[in-house]
């Protein structure tokens, strides 16, 4: 796993040389949860728990290890259902304002550049949830057009919005006990 | 009686003339989502009106003396010209490129265009947008500022980690100055001295002096910053941090950071006017109102989806 990790760091050190498009994307999905708000961030906050609420991840492996600063970070490898993995950084965990920020590093998803925070509030009404989950990010496709299939904006926030739509859902689902 | 209505109209037009000084500017915001800007009346801090512009509009040059506002949309690849007296679309300047950073020469005679992708500099004579004359640069050329003399065009090369120095009348590249990682955005102080570059992966700020062209100082600041404004004084000088969602402030006297505001998420362009500094936040869809004499926010109004106001967005509009 170390030297998977490590092979993929390497990957990626040549790709943030480029230049990417200038506009960056962004998808805001928000859901109502039955269940307290404690319950809830608890849950997120789980750094290498997503596999008990994202119905397209397997396993979660978290790392500690010291970032591109020399800075103690945490990591996780997120091995989805169909094989594919997404190596993230987590980069805040604020448990006043019950939000989490993170960082895609490596991964499947036609991204460059994408940064996220999952955030819980109380309400709408009493012992309720709201859930929102917002990514900023760049298409795949980081040099000047013509732009290869499948690595255009669209695909990048078709995807996002997938991963999104999927997780919310099935977070409702394992925390209101379906 | 006869007196009179002469005394009137004085006093009339001593009203009127009042009124016009007191007049507040205009932010005119970019709002790269909606395809639109959002024009700010700074009096109310109200928008007041939407206009349509191109694909996805980032960058603004405001020309107070030619009552335009120019836009750069980086997915229409094209400049499109605000008539700011009546808040319409004059035009659209179609490119061969894609334009990012917009800035105006003091004498607002010369309109600089980064190509983002084509690591190029077009200078249109904003009398005549039809020609432009260009200038080959470092890589995904962004932040731009330019002497308030006029004689100097500084461009931050975000690929290449340098800053250029281009004589801004003949457009002769007279060097570079290494910086930071990635310099995004750019602010000159209003005395010309000091120039200031955003370092987005290096979280720090490069405080250069114009004249000789070396770096005097780097100063660390928060997460991804992008922006960079400057008091009307040259003491503070103001930096978004775009990942902590925040503006940094800085002691230009004690080069460091003395103070850091939370604001709305994902704050990008940012501009002082009148003791005020007005913020726009990507993430939010709002520009926030920071009072520069206590550091807090007091204020925050909405704009349209994914409001980034990169450039000199702030101007006097006529009455």
């Amino acid at each position: 796993m170390k030297k998977l990790i490590a092979l993929m760091a390497a990957l990626l050190l040549p790709l943030t040389a480029f230049a990417h498009g200038p506009a960056p994307q962004k998808v805001e999905k928000t859901i109502t949860i039955k269940a307290d708000p404690a319950k809830v961030w608890a849950l997120i906050k789980d750094f290498g728990g997503m596999q008990k609420w994202h119905p397209a991840v397997a396993s979660d492996a978290l790392e500690q290890k010291k970032d591109e600063n020399g800075q103690d970070a945490t990591f996780r490898l997120l091995t989805l259902k169909d094989g594919g993995t997404i190596y993230e950084k987590l980069r805040d965990v604020n448990d006043a304002d019950m939000k989490l920020k993170y960082e895609i590093v490596q991964g499947v998803l036609p991204v460059t550049s994408y940064i996220s925070t999952m955030q819980v509030k109380a309400g709408p009404a009493s012992g309720e949830s709201t859930v929102t989950w917002i990514g900023r990010f760049y298409r795949k496709y980081m040099l000047n057009p013509p732009i290869p299939p499948g690595e255009d904006d669209k695909s990048a926030i078709d995807a996002v919005t997938g991963v999104y739509d999927g997780g919310l859902a099935n977070m409702k689902k394992v925390l209101e006990g379906q | 009686m006869k007196p009179f209505p002469l005394i009137f109209s004085t006093l009339l037009l001593a009203l009127v003339l009042a009124g016009e000084a007191s007049a507040a500017p205009f932010a005119y915001i970019t709002n790269q989502g909606s395809d639109n800007v959002s024009v700010i009346d700074l009096a109310s801090e109200k928008v007041i009106a939407t206009i349509t512009v191109g694909k996805a509009p980032v960058g603004v040059a405001a020309a107070p003396a030619l009552q335009r506002v120019y836009i750069s949309n980086v997915d229409s690849n094209s400049i499109s010209i605000i008539d700011m007296a009546h808040n319409v679309m004059l035009g659209e300047i179609a490119l061969d490129g894609t334009p990012v950073g917009l800035v105006l020469s003091p004498d607002e005679k010369t309109l600089f265009v980064a190509d983002w992708f084509q690591d190029r500099i077009m200078a249109f004579d904003t009398a005549d947008t039809q020609r432009h004359r260009d200038i080959a640069i470092g890589k995904a050329p962004a932040g731009m500022a330019v002497s308030p003399d006029g004689t100097r065009l500084f461009v931050a090369n975000r690929d290449s980690d340098d800053i250029a120095v281009i004589d801004a009348r003949n457009l002769k590249i007279l060097g570079r100055i290494a910086v930071g990682k990635h310099p995004f955005g750019l602010a000159i102080s209003p005395d010309g001295k000091r120039l200031y570059a955003v370092n987005v992966y290096a979280n720090s700020v490069s405080v250069i002096d114009a004249h000789a062209g070396v770096v005097s100082a780097t100063i660390p600041v928060g997460e991804h910053p992008y922006c960079a404004a400057v008091s009307t004084d040259g003491s503070r000088v103001y930096v978004t941090n775009t990942q902590g969602d925040s503006v940094a402030v800085i002691d230009a006297a004690a080069d460091r950071v003395v103070a850091t505001i939370a604001v709305a998420a994902f704050p990008e362009g940012i501009a002082y006017n009148a003791r005020k500094v007005y913020v726009a936040s990507w993430s939010d869809d709002t520009v926030s109102v920071i009072d520069t004499s206590t550091n807090q926010v007091v204020g925050s109004i909405p704009t349209g989806k994914r409001s980034r106001a990169f450039g000199q967005f702030i101007a006097e509009a006529p009455h």
